[in-house]
């Protein structure tokens, strides 16, 4: 299999901080989406921004395109689009000029497109950025972002902000980006929501670490959570848990595979997992 | 490195406004006076104050996280360290350019209200007008040549503080410049457009090496 983005092994520590990202390792296959699943403080931005060289890494590689991108790759910035997750262009402009600046910036910059963006996006050309509220400047990130045809998007946080509905339609814009079998997304995200609706595989990391990664599909149709008291839990293989959790009257049990439990474990409560579960028991749980 | 250039003008231009007012009100109150030392002040001023106003810009730039940003586009650490430079030295162009316009509709309406009192190697009497310019330049160039490695170095957000270092040591450095001038060349009439010339040839050595030194700071720079 092919990858847009591979991450192997990328360590960054920040001497005044305890907080490291730590030998993070995963995979964007060419035509998908991958969420990257965390805890505000986790390492997401981190990790976007080593990925871009924004950061410097002490260790690892971080290959785009096959390609390890150095300063002087600008090819390979023109084939990336990027939102963070705050309004990173001066508020004394106007979209219309934001559009010369990018079109002096991208060889590739349609304006058409972007002005397309801007009307679907009910962002006016001439209203100075200032003047825009945080959904407002999201909106015209993303469209910054998709009017240079990009084949890769870096979105860090680029949903929060967004009210339900304009989620929703950004969520359809993404899902029609990756239509293409050369295009994919890494979409940095707490929204679990989000990431259900659209992603192929999802990535959790917490304190710099990855602690799972697996397809969004296994983790909703297949990994499910033991629900039991003490003693049961105490019945349940070792192998077979991936985190566990006491809770107030139960103790919560992630297994990879929950139709393999139910065969083993016929007397105990296996439900579906959702992400936002999957992601509880892994930050808060036991790790196996 | 054009959108580059253009970004920059665009943040510059729309914190002209209170610099605008302020040619207005001055540029209004030289014609009327003809006031030599008034025309001084607005030379010196005019030059310094509207490449000093796209200093402000990187404050905005740090503020939102565009020095971030920039780093994913298509472009080099070189070519953004480079926009900042060119872009600078444009508005000290163009901050020559209207005090060279109110300097010769002052000349017009007045006559020649900046004359020294000695004739140079052409015996021609000398103007005042070449020192007021090669020295309201020559600080200009030498502020955005101290402040852009000091706030690529100290952070942008320091950059009202940068801003003032650099103005008042600019107006120390070209004293110095000029004193060297005097002892290193003579300070006789007949010297006078080589002091002017090495005064203003050190400035934009300095802007050079001063782009060198900024480019060797932030290719290491993270955001």
């Amino acid at each position: 299999m092919e990858y847009i983005l591979e991450v192997l092994n990328l360590t960054k520590q920040f001497p005044r901080s305890d907080f490291s990202l730590d030998n993070v390792s995963f995979s964007i296959p060419y035509g998908s989406i991958m969420g990257l699943v965390g805890e505000n403080g986790a390492g997401k931005t981190t990790t976007i921004s080593c990925i871009l060289n924004a950061l410097t890494k002490d260790h690892g590689t971080v290959k785009l395109f096959g390609k390890e991108m150095m300063d002087e790759d600008t090819d390979i910035r023109e084939d990336i689009g990027v939102v963070f997750d705050a309004n990173n262009f001066s508020g004394n402009i106007t979209a219309n000029q934001l559009s010369k600046v990018m079109e002096g910036i991208y060889s590739r910059w349609d304006h058409k497109l972007f002005a397309k963006y801007l009307n679907a996006f009910k962002l006016t050309p001439h209203q100075k950025i200032k003047t825009y509220s945080k959904g407002m400047s999201m909106k015209l990130a993303i469209a910054v972002a998709l009017s240079h045809s990009p084949k890769l998007l870096l979105l860090d946080e680029a949903t929060s902000g967004l009210d339900p509905v304009v989620r929703d339609t950004m969520l359809d814009v993404f899902l029609d980006f990756v239509q293409e079998d050369d295009h994919s997304i890494l979409l940095s995200s707490h929204i679990t929501s989000d990431l259900e609706k659209i992603a192929d595989y999802i990535t959790f990391i917490h304190n710099g670490n990855i602690i799972l990664t697996a397809k969004k599909d296994d983790l909703i149709y297949k990994y499910g959570i033991i629900r039991c008291k003490s003693s049961e839990f105490m019945k349940i293989d070792k192998e077979d848990m991936i985190a566990s959790r006491k809770r107030d009257y139960q103790i919560d049990v992630l297994v990879e595979d929950r139709a393999i439990a139910r065969q083993k474990y016929k007397n105990l409560v296996i439900d579906q997992a959702s992400i936002d579960e999957i992601m509880l028991l892994l930050i808060k749980g036991e790790r196996r | 490195m054009k959108g580059l250039i253009l970004d920059n003008f665009y943040k510059t231009i729309n914190s002209m406004k209170l610099f605008v007012l302020f040619v207005i009100g001055a540029g209004i109150a030289l014609l009327v006076t003809g006031n030599d030392t008034l025309l001084e002040l607005f030379v010196y001023i005019a030059i310094t104050a509207l490449s000093v106003t796209a200093l402000s810009g990187m404050r905005k730039d740090s503020d939102a996280k565009w020095n971030k940003y920039e780093l994913t586009l298509p472009v080099t650490r070189k070519h953004i360290i480079s926009s900042k430079y060119i872009s600078y030295l444009f508005w000290v162009f163009a901050g020559t350019v209207i005090a060279l316009v109110f300097t010769g509709l002052v000349v017009i309406i007045h006559g020649n209200v900046f004359v020294y009192g000695f004739r140079d190697v052409f015996r021609i009497w000398i103007s005042g007008y070449f020192s007021l310019f090669t020295l309201g330049i020559g600080i200009a160039v030498m502020v955005g040549a101290l402040f852009y490695p000091l706030a690529y170095l100290l952070g942008a957000d320091k950059s009202e503080t940068l801003l003032v270092i650099s103005v008042i040591s600019s107006v120390g450095l070209a004293i110095f410049l000029i004193w060297l001038a005097n002892r290193g060349i003579g300070s006789e009439a007949e010297y006078y457009y080589m002091r002017l010339g090495a005064f203003i040839l050190t400035c934009f050595l300095m802007y050079l090496a001063s782009y060198f030194i900024a480019h060797s700071i932030y290719k290491n720079k993270e955001f």
